[in-house]
This record gives structure tokens, sequence and C-alpha cells, in this order.
């Protein structure tokens, strides 16, 4: 265990996964042609991603150990120590011999003050040091990342994210079956919300603040007979509800068939996404019947556009008709039909078309894990700029006298990032002895 | 538009004096030379300013939609990062012989790039836009500064007559390459996780794995590497100068490049499709 514990720390191992995450992600960019969400779900990924977590979890340990030994220490100097800064100091600056040594030790004091460092003053001697918040820095980035690391992982594990179409002036359940394509987590509830989507309004050209935002649909989510949520949707202006996020992805015509058989009747949508290339809408999927035979009929619909002048405006047409096309043993069938009019499928079956209207498509995210990633991302934030702008310093001073006269002594502490706080010190010292007082 | 071009000329003509001044300056040894350069260097602003004010005023947004925005508002971050630097600290105004010709050289490819307008999109309406954009111009102008350090010590060391390669001087470079290294990983940070946060308000993922997104990660993790060289490996003077330049490259790949390069769902913001 501790040798593994040993390897997971290791410097050299840190910055290999560092390098290899770099290089994984250099070229799965680079490889995989727009579908760039594939080569991050490759097992190899996966493999480079856990091991910089458990690197960074022993690093974040051994981090937080160090931290604690310091904050228990803080700035208390043992008498070993002391006997180390009289004797053998790491700054020494010999006083003239008529300064007045306490009143250097006080200058020196202030001038470590501005310094933003802490000073206590004792009897000939004097100790400053960043605040103790220094020592956590470090130690609060590494474990925000190990937290990162763990939430995104159980994020994607229990997320899900689907495209909804749902016709103006209706409804459809969250539930897998109203999502026309749909990315589920493995442990994501499989009975979903539970709400219902229902899509009340939509603005196709929204403006807000002179800025066009799209088409807008009014989305609400309702919890059996009871609203919970209501918010027009458009770019940076989501519904959320709870772990729910509902964002408007596109906007189509949407036609309401209804199957008349000779048993029973059921209504179904057909949903049309527009299209620069084309003046006629195409069906998203085309309609599948029940045949009276058992098998099946294919019905593909399209809903041609109004044309004004050379272009076809992305609106419902002033009379709407729906072309179709049915195949049937091989044989093709095509016409037209409008309003209440119906298609004939078989077996004394038809398809009556009921409504033309729009629909929008929905973007559906359940994902309880965004709101504590962000959390996890601030602390990260907070604990790198402690880390990077407060490292932790510490020094000890004092005046020691001898034959030759006194002195001032000094040893530091510091990351080993900052190479100029000794000869800062340092020169502190010796402005002080040459009475210069505090630094400019 | 054609005023507002003039303006921006103008700015271009200023940059290059002040790089030819403060060069000239420090290597002919003429202080009086380089006290004009920082002038100059303050006029140019002051005019950049306001092209950057005027276009911002009549296209009625920032300076972040297209090549020619995005390179002349990042000339002038470097600009200013300099102009602050020297006024607090007369020992690093050096850095000007670096920092002044990338802000010319790189306001002059924005010239050449095309200057059309680009209208804001329902996507980018955004207060996250503006909280992306700051801490990516505050990045980019800490590690472009950072370059700058880095190159001046690497140039300064090789000539250890030169009054301005003291020992104290190289020390206090390689201080503050590594210290403008980590504000710029800082913003880089922030500029990820704002990019993040608004990308879920826009389109409903945090995340996509899109090569700008992917290419902003990979920057921040050569720039991690960098400050592990420095804090766990104890890299310092050239060793560390090096590993403050490499990255480099790879950011303005991130940030112009990949825009180019691939498909991205990011490519709106720079050549606007």
């Amino acid at each position: 265990m501790r040798r593994i514990y040993n390897l997971l720390r290791s410097r050299t191992l840190a910055f290999w996964l560092i390098g290899a995450f770099v290089a994984y992600s250099a070229v799965a960019t680079s490889v995989t042609e727009g579908d760039f969400a594939r080569a991050y779900a490759n097992p190899l990924f996966y493999a480079i991603a856990t091991a910089l977590a458990l690197a960074t979890g022993a690093c974040a340990w051994e981090r937080t150990a160090g931290a604690a030994r310091a904050w228990r220490t803080g700035t208390s100097a043992s008498a070993a120590f002391v006997e180390r800064l009289a004797s053998t100091p790491q700054i020494a600056v010999a006083l003239p011999s008529e300064a007045e040594a306490g009143s250097v030790l006080q200058d020196v004091g202030r001038s470590l003050r501005a310094m933003r460092l802490r000073v206590q003053v004792g009897e000939g001697r004097l100790v400053a040091a960043t605040p103790r918040i220094a020592l956590l820095g470090s130690p609060v980035f590494h474990w925000a990342l190990v937290a990162l690391f763990v939430v995104v992982a159980a994020g994607r594990l229990t997320r899900a994210e689907g495209l909804m179409g749902v016709p103006v002036g209706s409804g459809r359940p969250d539930v897998a079956s109203s999502y026309g394509t749909l990315e589920e987590g493995i442990l994501h509830d499989a009975d979903f919300t539970g709400l219902t989507v229902r899509v009340t309004e939509l603005r196709r050209d929204h403006v807000v603040a002179g800025v066009d935002r799209g088409a807008a649909p009014l989305v609400e989510l309702w919890r059996g007979d009871t609203r919970v949520a209501r918010h027009l949707v458009y770019p940076n202006s989501p519904l959320r509800y709870g772990s729910m996020l509902v964002h408007a992805n596109a906007y189509g015509l949407s036609a309401r068939f209804t199957l008349i058989g000779p048993a029973e009747e059921q209504t179904t949508d057909v949903f049309y996404d527009f299209s620069a290339e084309s003046p006629v809408v195409e069906a998203y999927s085309p309609l599948v019947v029940d045949s009276a035979d058992g098998g099946t009929v294919t019905v593909q619909t399209g809903i041609p556009l109004d044309i004004t002048g050379d272009v076809a405006p992305w609106v419902v047409p002033a009379e709407p008709r729906v072309a179709w096309t049915r195949i049937v043993d091989g044989v093709e069938a095509t016409g037209t039909v409008g309003l209440g009019e119906s298609i004939d499928v078989g077996g004394g079956a038809t398809l009556r078309l009921d409504d033309v209207g729009y629909y929008a498509r929905l973007s559906v995210v359940d994902d309880w894990s965004v709101y504590p990633l962000y959390a996890v991302l601030a602390i990260a934030v907070i604990g790198l700029a402690l880390a990077l702008l407060l490292p932790p310093k510490a020094v000890w001073v004092m005046l020691v006298e001898s034959e030759r006269g006194t002195s001032l002594h000094a040893r530091t502490r510091q990351p080993r990032s900052e190479l100029v706080f000794a000869s800062a010190v340092g020169d502190v010292l010796c402005r002080a002895a040459e009475g210069k007082g505090e630094r400019p | 538009m054609t005023a507002e071009i003039i303006i921006m000329w103008a700015t271009v003509t200023l940059y290059a004096l002040s790089a030819v001044g403060l060069i000239i300056g420090y290597v002919f040894r003429k202080p009086n030379l380089v006290a004009v350069s920082l002038f100059v260097v303050a006029a140019g602003l002051v005019v950049h300013a306001g092209a950057i004010g005027i276009r911002w005023v009549r296209v009625g947004h920032g300076p972040y939609l297209g090549f020619y925005e995005v390179v002349s508002s990042f000339a002038f971050v470097s600009a200013l990062a300099f102009l602050v630097l020297a006024w607090r600290n007369r020992a690093v105004r050096v850095v000007g012989t670096v920092l002044m010709p990338l802000s010319f050289l790189s306001l002059g490819a924005a010239m050449m790039a095309p200057t059309a307008d680009m209208d804001l999109t329902g996507t980018l309406a955004s207060y996250w836009l503006g909280i992306h954009v700051a801490f990516a111009k505050l990045a980019y102008g800490s590690f472009i500064t950072s370059f700058a350090f880095a190159v001046l010590y690497i140039a300064l060391s090789k000539r250890p007559d030169d009054p301005e390669a003291s020992e104290s001087k190289l020390l206090r470079f390689d201080d503050l390459t590594f210290k403008f290294l980590a504000a710029g990983f800082i913003f880089l940070g922030i500029m990820i996780v704002a990019g993040a946060i608004w990308a879920n308000e826009a389109w409903g993922r945090y995340w996509g794995w899109d090569p700008i997104e992917t290419w902003s990660l990979i920057s921040w993790f050569c720039y991690a590497i960098a400050i592990h060289l420095r804090v766990t490996k104890g890299w310092r003077d050239k060793k560390f100068a090096w590993a403050a330049i490499v990255p480099l490259p790879v950011v303005l790949f991130a940030l112009l490049g990949v825009a180019i390069v691939y498909q991205s769902v990011h490519g709106a913001y720079l050549i606007g499709t």
C-alpha cells in the first residue's frame, strides 16, 4: 500500500500523466473528425483520467499532511532552531557600532509588515509570516481537483440528456419514449422525473436587448395537475427546475394525424424540420402503421411551404397540406391531403390529418452534478489563487551579541518557487542596519 | 469605419516607433530615448483605446468578435501591461524591448485581417461573455508578459557584462516570469470555468470536448507542468525560462489557430461561422 502511495505521489508520475492527458487530448481532437465526445469515452482516456485523479489525491494527501504539520508548528522556534539561528544564520548583517539594536529591530518589523507579513516582536528577536490561511491553498486546490474528478464521474453516470419534440399547445411526459435521441448514464433513474414538459407558445423571432434570440418556446413543467415551472426559453435563458435544465434546440412543423381503424382511433404527432435546401419540410421519421394483415404500412410525409419570391419562409403554410408517399407490398402511391382529409392505409384504416402547427425541439438535461461542480470549481480557483498568490513564507530574525559587536541573524522559510524572498529579507536587514528605515 | 481604420494605423505607427525607440535606447544605452518611448507607448494606448471605443459604440459590443477585434485587444492589453510595469518599476522597463514589438506586430497582423463588423448572436449575448473574455485577456496578457521576461532572461544571461544583466535583475526577471505565469494560470482557469458555466447556460452542457475547449484545457495543463517544474522540482534560471516560453505557442494556437484548423462551435467568435 505504501509503495502504491509513494508511486502515486511521485512528481515524475504526475508529469507523465499530465503529459499523457495533453497528448491524448491533442491527438483525439485531431483525428475524430467532428465526433469529439466519442474519443473521450475511450477506455484509454478513462485510464489516464483515473490515474490522474488518484495521483492528484495522493498529492493532496501529502500536501495536507505537510500543511497540518506547518499549522501545528506555526512560527514557534525550538531551542535547537534558535541555537542554529544564532550560530549558523542564513542571513547575517552586522550593525554599525552607533546603531541602537532595539530600534533596528523595530525598523525590520515595519519593513516586513510592508511586505504583507504578520510580525510578532519579542525580546531581541522577531518572527514574521504570512497568515496561516496561506498553508491551506495547495491542499484545498488539490482536494478540489479530486472532488472535481469524482463529481464529474458521478454526474456522467447519473445524468440523462436528450432531445424531445413537443408540439406547441401540448405536452410530453419526461420518459425515455418521449425523446428522439437520448443519452442516459447507467445509474440514471429509469423512471425519470415524473414531470410533464409542455410548450404553450412559440415566439419565432424573439428579440431581447436588440439581439435576435431565434425561436423561443414558452415551456412549462407540470407535476400532475400542478405547474411547477414556466419560462420563455432561448439561448442563455434556459428553464431550470431542480436538476433539470431545458434549452430550445430548434423548431419545425408538426402534423397531428389520427389513425382511424375498424376498432380504434389513435392520435400521433409527426415532426418536420426546416431545411435551407428544400421548400418542402420532410418528416423527421416516417409514419409506420400496423396493417390489417399483421404487417406494417410505411407512410412518408412532407409539408410544402408557401413560397414568397425565391424564398420559402419557415412558417406554417396559409392552407397547409401534407404530401404523402405510401408503400404497400412494394407498390408506391402518392398524394396530398388537407386538414380533415384522410390517407387510405389499407385494411379499412385511414390516417386523418387533424392539425398542422409548430413544434419545439427541446434539449432536456437531468443532471444534479452541475451546481456541485460549480461549487467545486469555485473552491479550486480560491485554493489555486491562495497557493500561488499567497505562498506560505516566514522569517525569524534575532539580534546576536558577539565580541565583534551586534548582528542581525535571520532564517527564512518559503516554497521553492519564491526565489526573491530571502534576498528581499536580506535587503530589509541591510537597510535597517544602515538606518534607512522602511523599504520604499 | 474609415476614421477608425486610420486611427488604428496611427496606433500601429506609435507602437512601432516605441518598439524601435526602446530597442535603440537599451542597445545604445540612451535612457532619454527610453523615457520618450514610454510617452509614445502611452500616446499609442490612448489612440488605440479611442479606436476600440469608437468601434464598440458603433457595433454595440466589445472587442471580442473576429480576428481583427480579438488580436487588436490583445495588443492593447500587452502594451498596457508594459506601461503599468514600467510605471511601477524602472528596473523592468527593458521588458518593453520584447512586449512592444509583440504588440506592434500583432496589431499589424490584425490590420491585415478583415475588419468587417460581426453581429452579436443570441448564443453570444450573455453577461458570461464579458466575464469569459475579460479573464481571457488577463490570462493571455499575463502569459505574453511572462514570455517576454523569460526571453529577456535568456538573452541577458548570455551577456554578463551588460548592466541590465546584473544578478539581482536576472533574479527579478526570473521571479516575474513565474509570477506572471502563475497569474495567467489562475486567470486561464477562471476563463475556462466561466466558459463552462456559460456553455451550460447557452447549450445545456458545461463541457463538450469542442476543439477550443479542449485546447484551452491543454494550454492550462501545459502551464500546470511549468508551475510544477518550478514548485516541486525547483526549476529556475534558464531552465524555467524555457519552461515559460514553450507553452505560449500552445496558448496562441488555442486562441487563434483552432478556430481556423477545426470545425468548432466556438469558431463564430473568430471567423464568423
